[in-house]
């Protein structure tokens, strides 16, 4: 066996850390073709305030982040159909500022700077069990979740109306998956730290669209980079010392920057066939 | 023949200005209608008032008996919105997903695509003619392509009443020609009841049984294919202001 996985914290980091990104960079599929990945980033700083308030009063941090993220959400979520929706973006802007600014100073007051630290760029070796029992259920559940009524999330990411057409719930679907962004948010502050989750929501998705030829090629491709970029980070950052957080969301700058350069052979190759005027490509479709 | 539609003494205001006064109108089973009127007369605000978007202050909207806002069997109806081609054309999708995604409810609890399901998508896409177009992502097809998939995607649900809005802007004329030949077809071989919103009078009346026109927020009795439409317009136009007195503004 590696050394890295005789230590029973790092099983944990990597157990959990694939929950995490198998289902942070799903939840972003769904949150990005919306155009509302600034939701995401709002609700991690929010998150963060909950963890804060959590070390403050010395209670587990990670469900008050929860709590606060799923309160915010819904808050969100309201707004966003309310007469404001003008105002939508400026709201959040005020949710994410509240937000970073009662953690800093509930942070400030508080004097555990290392927990504070851990949640803010994530930690591998303070995995507790406490953690495993809570992230691992609950992102199954998420993942299962929306995996199954993938379909109907879909609809409404493309058109709501239309969605409601078809026959999917659309109001409850809405509230239900800013409920489960708000839990992935809060769970994912444990191992990629609150400042650099947004991240992971946005990135593997923009690689993913990249390659991707189909929706579910998208969904399929996000968490494939998810997975690759929480492992490669988890390594890296285990043999060099390095914050996995920020290893992590670097692998995955890496692969973003990957699929540029493959989209970008890609496409050389196809000139250079129509200069040569080669027609292989033009029977790959097959009959359908 | 039986009636689909029934709207009896309706009214309508989004906020506190009518749209739509005390409307009376019938559709009956195997209809081709076409509606007609200015900008901003409440013609697809008729539509959303007939899919249950939205509600009537007054009087009632009846379909197959049932009012409008409870219809439950939402496969029975097909619609495309004014502004269905406005969608993120980024949006990773390929055709058959969008078409595939509108039989939601049939996909029973565990919401999968079954053989059958692929059936009836395959064979919407081939009355339309894009199913050589199925695994093409819809952002990188032309607009009257586009049309046609969204098309594709209110017939896989085997609707037995179509609404649609303005299909036809910035489509070609082999493709209108197109798109009425399968729009007919729809309409004699299936028997399927279509409402269509057009500008073009004179297009659309030679396709359809029936126009009805829209003016001063009611519904203009004395409307035929013959008269002069651009005069009409210009009286439409002066009817609706009169009801709408304050601001006027877009959607
Ligand atoms: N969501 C809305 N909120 C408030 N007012 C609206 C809304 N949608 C439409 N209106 C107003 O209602 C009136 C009717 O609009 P509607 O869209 O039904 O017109 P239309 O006949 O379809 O026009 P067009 O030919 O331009 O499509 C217009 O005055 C419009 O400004
Ligand atoms: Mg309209």
């Amino acid at each position: 066996m590696l050394e890295i996985f005789s230590y029973s914290f790092m099983q944990r980091g990597f157990l959990v850390g694939n929950v995490i990104g198998l289902v942070v960079p799903l939840i972003g599929v769904f949150l990005n073709l919306k155009r509302l990945s600034l939701i995401g980033h709002t609700l991690s700083h929010v998150a963060l305030a909950g963890v804060a308030l959590g070390i403050f009063l010395g209670v587990y941090p990670v469900s008050l982040a929860i709590i606060v993220a799923v309160a915010a959400a819904i808050g969100i979520e309201n707004l966003r159909h309310s007469g404001y929706r003008g105002y939508a973006e400026l709201s959040l802007a005020i949710i994410l500022a509240s937000g970073l600014g009662l953690a800093t100073i509930l942070i400030s007051l508080s004097d555990s700077n290392v927990a504070v630290y851990s949640y803010l760029f994530g930690s591998i070796s303070l995995v507790t069990r406490q953690d495993l029992l809570l992230i691992v259920p609950l992102g199954v559940v998420v993942g299962v979740g929306v995996l199954i009524y993938y379909y109907g999330f879909f609809s409404v990411a493309f058109n709501e109306e239309e969605a409601q057409l078809s026959g999917v719930p659309v109001k409850i679907f809405n509230i239900i998956f800013m409920v489960m962004v708000a839990v992935v948010v809060a769970l994912s502050m444990r191992i990629i730290g609150g400042l650099l989750i947004s991240s992971l929501i946005v990135l593997p998705v923009a690689a993913s669209l990249q390659v991707a030829r189909s929706f579910k090629g998208t969904v399929f491709y996000s968490m494939l980079f998810g997975v690759i970029s929480v492992n490669t980070g988890l390594f890296l950052s285990f043999y060099w010392d390095l914050a996995p957080g920020g290893t992590i969301i670097l692998t995955s700058v890496s692969l973003l920057l990957l699929t540029f350069v493959f989209k970008g052979i890609k496409r050389v190759s196809k000139i250079k066939e129509l200069i040569l005027g080669e027609k292989r490509v033009g029977n790959e479709k097959g009959t359908g | 023949m039986n009636e689909i539609i029934e709207i009896k003494e309706m009214s309508f205001a989004y906020e506190e200005k009518w749209v739509l006064k005390e409307v009376n109108l019938a559709v009956k089973e195997g209809e081709f209608l076409a509606f007609i009127g200015p900008n901003g007369s409440g013609k697809s605000t008729l539509f959303k008032l007939i899919l249950g978007f939205l509600k009537p202050q007054k009087g009632h909207i009846r379909i197959w008996g049932k009012p409008a806002e409870k219809l439950s069997a939402r496969g029975r109806v097909g619609y495309i919105s004014q502004n269905v081609r406005d969608f993120n054309h980024s949006f990773p999708a390929t055709v058959g997903e969008i078409v595939g995604s509108n039989l939601y409810q049939e996909m029973g609890f565990f919401k999968l695509m079954t053989p059958a399901l692929t059936k009836r998508v395959n064979r919407a896409l081939k009355l339309v003619e894009m199913l050589d177009f199925k695994d093409k992502p819809i952002g990188k097809l032309s607009g009257g392509q586009q049309q046609r998939v969204f098309i594709a995607r209110t017939l896989v649900t085997e609707p037995d009443l179509i609404l649609l809005d303005e299909p036809l802007v910035g489509v070609d004329q082999e493709a209108q020609n197109d798109f009425y030949r399968v729009i007919n077809q729809l309409h004699r071989e299936l028997g399927i009841t279509i409402i269509m919103i057009s500008h073009d009078l004179h297009v659309i009346s030679s396709q359809v049984n029936r126009i009805v026109c829209f003016r001063g927020g009611k519904i203009f009795p004395h409307c035929s294919s013959e008269f002069d439409y651009n005069d009409y317009i210009r009286q439409a136009r002066k009817e609706d202001k009169l009801l709408i007195p304050s601001h006027q503004h877009e959607e």
